[in-house]
């Protein structure tokens, strides 16, 4: 459905994406992982077509997206950034109803269809009942999931969400991505918590450097080596007693066994 | 602030009786007494639609030839300048911006002062050219500053044109100080506040098809100007050219403010205040906000320049003048009101 493929980018001098690739199929859910500065944000936008890539390419449905129009692109591509914020003063249905932009005309008011998705994708958020409830009162949690609604009444075929379990309490971020799931599109996900990206994703592509290090399902790519590899991190691989996903546990470097530091980058 | 939720079309629907009642009764006001009904009779006898043998010559000169086209023109300045505000606070993201943020008054009137003053090209070009050439002259000399490869930064924009209004607005002094006719700068003086003494018919037939073909491609561009509000990169997400959309508005914006400023002078503090004032009425939505801005600002010129020209009579008060007093203070309630800045 959408591959990036070789994606290389760099700004202000520093390369910030070294030949990265990430696609998905519809129905799939990749975890984008990596520390803090891997590129994650970066391969998502190159993947929306949001930064042109230095070299590399972005194919949507198998057509390349340098040749498609942003509108077009639109439709069938939504994409969640991290903590959008706006000093207009707007209510949840506004911000929510903004995801319809692409698929109306100019002079075309909004439509009983465009009302009936906006309701829908109110209800799967959890915000019926808010619609208007300016955007300024929403808690950052609340502003994730009207975000996520936006994204909803887009209809879109493929969904590139930004740490979208960023200000969410472990209840929400559970449902949030819960709903992700069973939206069974295309979607890939930039995580911080390997945790939650172990419990979902089907597929897990680790960043590093700008550059892909490991791809593959959570528990083959998920191991202590890796996690110490790529994060400097001593990490304890378990599995979950119910759904037999990995989990990680962390181990503090103050109770540790005294790593050497020297020469650590 | 998101009164008229249920039924868009009403704010519209009544801004659009009153500014038509406003051209209406304005046209009735004056040294000589007409009612309002007489005015209707002469717009119906003129417009071939009925005819009212009871309506005198005389009056009929009055209205038809000397406060209709004033009056029409106040509003068709006033819906113009309004939108232009209303979206280049928009598309620069400034609430503070106005119609004249690219440098276009200046750049107008120091095309006026060259022509006015100096006398060049006074026959060919007229005042009126020479303000219009020197508003698209300025308004390039902004855009060149301000572009970079086919962007446009909305701050460097604002600062470019602030740049640009300042030399302008030093070389019309320099031009006034050095020809120094006292006439001619008291001509001047009426030029920048602001005046639509004097208007035709003509005056009209060149802003009409401007002004409504200006707004309805604002209008027209309203959506996708909803989707700037998360800044442009998520505008992008949504499937909206933004360079390309402040391309167009900025250029039709221009336009129509060049043209616009050529026929009344600079006239401040409308494209400033009705955005602001129709904001409150409809929300931000620009669909609504838009029309609701545009006939929000022709009523609101309407009756400054009936202030304008009957308030000292039989002298003139220059209509900006008008526009600053009354203009100044609403827009400090205004913004008191207001939880948010705007």
């Amino acid at each position: 459905m959408l591959a990036a493929t070789n994606i290389t980018w760099s700004a202000g001098g520093a390369l910030i994406l070294d030949g990265a690739s990430v696609q998905v199929d519809a129905g799939r859910l990749v975890g984008l992982i990596g520390p803090n500065g891997s590129g994650k944000t970066s391969l998502l936008r190159c993947a929306a077509a949001l930064t042109a890539a230095d070299s590399g390419e972005v194919m949507l449905d198998g057509a390349d997206v340098r040749a498609m129009r942003r509108r077009a692109i639109a439709r069938r591509l939504a994409f969640v950034e991290q903590d959008a914020d706006t000093d207009v003063e707007l209510e949840v249905r506004d911000v929510v109803l903004l995801g319809r932009t692409p698929h109306r005309r100019a002079f075309e008011p909004d439509t009983a269809e465009d009302l009936s998705l906006l309701a829908v994708a109110l209800e799967r958020t959890g915000l019926t009942g808010r619609e208007h409830q300016s955007w300024h009162t929403l808690s950052g949690g609340e502003r994730q999931r009207a975000r996520i609604a936006r994204a909803l009444v887009q209809q879109p075929e493929v969904l590139l969400l930004d740490e979208p379990t960023n200000h969410l309490d472990v209840a929400h971020q559970l449902e949030l991505l819960d709903l992700v799931r069973s939206l069974e599109l295309a979607t890939v996900a930039a995580l911080h918590d390997l945790n939650l990206a172990a419990a979902f994703c089907d597929e897990i592509v680790v960043l590093a450097k700008g550059r892909v290090v490991a791809t593959g399902p959570p528990p083959e790519v998920l191991t202590a080596e890796l996690i110490d590899d790529v994060y400097d991190v001593e990490a304890i691989v378990g599995e979950h007693p119910v759904t037999g996903r990995p989990t990680i546990v962390f181990t503090p470097r103050t109770r540790g066994r005294g790593r050497q530091t020297a020469g650590g980058d | 602030m998101t009164r008229g939720r249920l039924r868009p079309w009403i704010p519209a629907l009544v801004g659009l009786v009153l500014a038509l009642g406003s051209i209406i009764v304005a046209s009735a006001i004056g040294p000589s007494s007409v009612g309002p009904a007489d005015v209707w009779a002469v717009v119906l006898n003129k417009l071939g639609l009925a005819s009212h043998r009871d309506v005198s010559p005389i009056m009929q000169a009055i209205v038809w030839d000397l406060r209709m086209p004033r009056t029409v023109l106040a509003a068709l300045v006033g819906a113009g300048l309004a939108v232009a505000g209303a979206v280049m606070q928009a598309v620069t993201r400034n609430p503070l911006a106005d119609p004249y943020l690219l440098g276009l008054s200046s750049g107008a009137a120091l095309g006026a002062v060259v022509v006015l003053v100096l006398g060049v090209a006074a026959g060919s070009l007229g005042v009126a050219g020479g303000a219009f050439i020197g508003a698209l002259v300025a308004f390039g000399f902004v855009i060149a500053i301000a572009v970079s490869g086919r962007r446009l930064d909305p701050a460097v924009t604002v600062l470019a044109g602030v740049a640009v209004g300042t030399i302008c607005a030093a070389l019309t002094s320099l031009i006034v100080v050095v020809a120094a006719n006292p006439f001619k700068t008291r001509e001047v003086d009426y030029w920048l506040l602001g005046s639509l003494a004097g208007t035709t018919w003509g005056n009209d037939l060149v802003a009409a098809p401007v002004v409504v073909a200006c707004v309805g491609v604002c209008i027209g561009c309203a959506r996708s100007l909803n989707a700037m509000a998360f800044g442009d990169s998520d505008a992008r997400a949504l499937g909206v050219d933004t360079t390309r959309l402040r391309w167009i508005l900025l250029v039709t914006c221009a336009l129509m403010t060049g043209v616009l400023v050529s026929l009344s002078g600079a006239i401040g503090f409308v494209g400033l205040l009705l955005p602001h004032a129709a904001r409150m009425i409809v929300g931000r939505d620009n669909r609504r906000l838009l029309p609701v801005s545009a006939l929000a600002g022709a009523i609101f010129l309407v009756w400054a320049d009936t202030v304008a020209r009957t308030a000292l009579q039989p002298r003139e008060i220059p209509v900006g003048v008008v526009t600053a007093l009354v203009g100044a203070p609403a827009f400090a309630l205004l913004i008191r009101q207001r939880r948010r800045a705007p």
